[in-house]
């Protein structure tokens, strides 16, 4: 073994070193970066001679940058944020909702129901009273608007999906593009390690993205490309190609997805995780259900008052106008009211069972609210009224405890992923003692021989 | 990952403490459906209860001011009668001459006068005595003989003939007789229904128009002439008729009741028939005091005399209908107890139900606390627990 080849030995270890010091100094540079996963010099002696001792290592290189990543780790992650970005959402949509029905603190539905009642009562103590009439039409109005508000607000819940949609659906197809591109940069990278561990941690990251927005399936090919399925087995992307999904707005202004698998038939039922499959369970199951409460308890209010009110007779002697007016059954909620004729005055509405004035229609029509016309009879209005808040308080309590369980799932399998992949401080200080120590023999094993070479020299003057 | 885990572990002692402090400040348990489903859904009930009587109460209450007024009025009423009787007495004996007798029926009269205000007297916009009629005052101090009122159409009924009323009625009460279309047209293709009740209740079956001629019973008839086919009948025109049994009495029998219960519907008035004429099976008031007028007018002491029982009676039936207010009013205050009893169990239900144990609040809050300040400590010390801080 020669001094040069000495030299060359020290060459090779203090580059090897300074490439150690140069992936600590990555780590400890991306020690915040989401998705980053840390990295580790692979090194290997090279160059092994026989001498008559046995053998010698005579070099040093990096063979390899590592990723520390748990696959199986990451695998979970993916698969849960899935449901952690479904429960969320979930919780997200059903708290809009819970905040509009509530009725715990007053002043809301049952408020209102509870006043028109109380209006019909005064009125048949007092059957000609003006004041007393004016107050029933007020109350009817604002339990009419209330109800019409309802509606809207459920409506405009409806359209907040519609557009949460149209938003999360434009991101997942930028995602899958994102996905795709990177999918070819990796292939054209194989070579170039550590520009490819990049590409993989951010191919990576945005599949995470993904997994929040919507279910998938993927599946990693032997070349690197990465392709991404939904649940129902049409493609997002296939290695360097993505495919876009696409929405269409059906008669219910409801979102229709279509994948280029399925161009014809809507893929909604198909999407049951991630944000996009909240945001369809709200608009597809969880509002329809508020609004069919909602029009049920329009419906029979209406159809209760009037049958009796087109039997009374009114402060003219007239009979058989109804109360409320339906524009639409289909949407009673929407289109309740107080009829134009009885609004425009008073005098009209029925309070008496007799042409003599009495107030005895107001009270049959007050005691409504004590008969079981709701639920297949089973139940009074204000009963109805009660098991709809019970429903949506339960329907949003559940979806919070499913959310803190998931949150607390996606924590849990975060700190795994951490402490595989994250970076620790306290490690990488001390990889870069370690290689600072060794650029400094490598460094001192360089003078040594420079000295050595030098005392050869001086023996041949 | 040291913080990582620091940060969700402080976000969540933070949002509990939070939600312990929102309870705090609205001394509420249940401040949305969600934080206790089942609260919440009888929280509901519970208030829709407590409204209702709430309600129940200011019926209560208008009830009870009429039938205290209703009482006034037949306590003064008896008073009247006790003083007719005195004067009844006085005027029997052998000295009282025509001439005392002349100015005992002028008291009398104004006796009659003043008992016919009483019985007329008003409530608010309505006669405490007529019923349920409430166009007209239901006493006359003259007697009246059976008659069938001129029959009236309906402001706003669609049909523009005439109708005309006839006959001689023969039925014991005063009755509004209603005929109501139920298919509008002409004269001959209109179909109706009528009540006896005032419209409380029907016939049940639709009766064709054809003749022009309704028979309502009880010997009343109405004629419709729709002018040869040109005034049509428009469906829910309503005419009707006041027929009176002769008398005083020009209202009718009906109730007035009012709901002070879930279920439960008090009537409020004193019949005006039952108290003041013989329609309950009791005496004409009215009638002796005319009857002793005329007596005394005639200088008739026997029948200045034979009227002191009829006054004797009549005294007794007006006390009967004051105790009648007694009960009703008896029957309300029962009730009303009742209300206030079970509206402080509703409140207690309601308290439970929705409100915060403050004590158990406190605690939780100040063991939060400590959590949350150890939480933040923690924190704090992540970022010396380093071995940059060893290297130096």
């Amino acid at each position: 073994m020669s001094l040069s080849s000495l030299l060359f030995l020290t060459r090779d270890a203090l580059a090897t070193q300074q490439m150690g010091i140069n992936i600590t100094g990555a780590n400890i540079a991306n020690v915040d970066t989401p998705g980053y996963t840390r990295q580790r010099a692979q090194i290997k002696s090279t160059g092994m001679i026989d001498v008559a001792a046995g053998s010698v290592q005579l070099g040093i290189a990096v063979s390899r940058i590592e990723r520390i990543y748990d696959r199986y780790v990451e695998a979970q992650i993916i698969d849960q944020r899935q449901n952690s970005g479904y429960s969320n959402e979930l919780l997200r949509g059903l708290q809009n909702i819970e905040v509009m029905l509530d009725n715990t603190s007053g002043g809301g539905l049952t408020d209102q129901m509870s006043k028109f009642w109380a209006a019909w009562e005064n009125l048949s103590n007092n059957p000609a009273g003006l004041v007393e009439r004016s107050d029933l039409l007020a109350s009817a109005q604002n339990l009419t608007a209330t109800i019409n508000s309802h509606d809207k607000g459920l409506n405009t819940i409806n359209a907040d999906m519609n557009r949460n949609i149209t938003d999360v659906v434009s991101r997942i197809n930028d995602k899958a593009a994102e996905i795709s591109q990177l999918n070819a940069r990796i292939i054209d990278a194989a070579g170039d390690m550590g520009n490819n561990n990049a590409l993989r941690d951010k191919r990576l990251e945005s599949l995470k993205e993904l997994a929040d927005m919507v279910n998938i399936n993927w599946i990693e090919d032997p070349y690197g490309a990465l392709s991404v399925y939904l649940s129902n087995g049409d493609p997002l992307v296939q290695g360097a190609t993505s495919r876009a999904l696409r929405i269409e707005l059906d008669e219910n202004i409801r979102s229709r997805i279509y994948s280029t698998g399925s161009p014809t038939e809507p893929i909604n039922s198909s999407v049951t995780k991630g944000t996009l499959g909240a945001y369809i369970e709200v608009q597809s199951s969880i509002i329809p259900q508020y609004i069919d409460y909602i029009n049920n308890c329009a419906l029979s209010l209406a159809q209760g008052v009037n049958e009796l009110h087109r039997s009374g007779f009114d402060l003219n002697q007239n009979t058989g106008r109804d109360f409320f007016t339906i524009g639409d059954m289909k949407n009673a909620a929407r289109s309740i009211a107080v009829s134009g004729a009885i609004a425009s005055n008073t005098n009209r509405i029925a309070v008496s069972s007799t042409i003599s004035g009495d107030g005895d229609n107001a009270r049959k029509i007050a005691s409504i609210q004590y008969e079981l016309i709701m639920n297949n009879r089973t139940s009074t209005l204000n009963g109805y009224l009660a098991t709809l808040v019970g429903q949506i308080g339960r329907q949003t309590a559940n979806a919070r405890t499913e959310s803190d369980r998931q949150t607390a799932v996606m924590n849990q399998l975060n700190n795994q992923r951490e402490s595989a992949s994250g970076v620790s401080i306290d490690e990488e200080m001390i990889n870069l003692i370690k290689y600072q120590m060794a650029y400094t023999a490598a460094a001192k094993l360089c003078v040594t021989v420079n000295e050595m070479l030098d005392t050869l020299m001086e023996l041949l003057k | 990952m040291q913080f990582y885990s620091a940060i969700n572990n402080l976000y969540g002692s933070q949002s509990q403490y939070n939600d312990l402090m929102e309870k705090l400040a609205t001394m509420k348990r249940v401040n949305r459906a969600s934080d206790d489903p089942i609260a919440a859904a009888k929280i509901v009930d519970i208030r829709q209860n407590m409204a209702a009587i709430e309600q129940y109460g200011r019926n209560m209450d208008n009830a009870n001011a009429w039938i205290s007024a209703t009482e006034t009025r037949l306590s003064s009423a008896h008073d009247l009668l006790v003083s007719a009787q005195e004067i009844a007495v006085g005027q029997a004996t052998a000295t009282a001459t025509a001439e005392t007798r002349r100015i005992a029926s002028h008291t009398i009269q104004s006796i009659i006068d003043e008992m016919s205000n009483l019985a007329n007297a008003k409530f608010g916009d309505r006669h405490l005595f007529a019923g349920s009629r409430n166009d007209a005052a239901p006493f006359s101090k003259t007697l009246m003989p059976a008659k069938i009122e001129p029959a009236r159409a309906v402001t706003g009924n669609t049909f523009q003939g005439t109708v005309l009323s006839s006959g001689a009625y023969t039925g014991e009460l005063n009755k509004s007789l209603v005929v109501k279309i139920t298919n509008g047209g002409a004269l001959a293709a209109a179909t109706y229904q009528y009540s006896a009740d005032g419209g409380r209740t029907w016939n049940g079956s639709d009766l064709s128009l054809a003749g022009g001629s309704v028979n309502l019973g009880d010997g009343v008839e109405l004629a419709f002439d729709d002018m040869g086919g040109t005034k049509a009948f428009g469906a829910n025109d309503v005419f009707y008729v006041h027929a009176l049994a002769g008398g005083y009495y020009g209202g009718n029998s009906e109730d007035m009741s009012v709901a002070i219960d879930r279920g439960t519907n008090i009537v409020y008035n004193i019949s005006g028939a039952k108290a003041f004429t013989a329609s309950g099976g009791g005496i004409d008031i009215f009638a002796i005091l005319d009857a002793l007028k005329t007596a005394l007018v005639g200088n008739d002491a026997q029948g200045v005399s034979g009227q002191l029982d009829n006054l004797k009676k009549a005294q007794t039936q007006i006390t009967l209908n004051q105790a009648l207010c007694g009960t009703k009013a008896n029957h309300i205050e029962m009730v009303k107890n009742n209300s206030a009893e079970f509206n402080i169990k509703l409140t207690s239900l309601l308290s439970d139900a929705q409100d915060a144990d403050l004590a158990e609040l406190a605690t939780r809050l100040a063991m939060k606390e400590t959590a949350l300040h150890a939480s933040y400590a923690m924190a704090a010390k992540l970022g010396n627990t380093t071995i940059l801080n060893f290297l130096k």
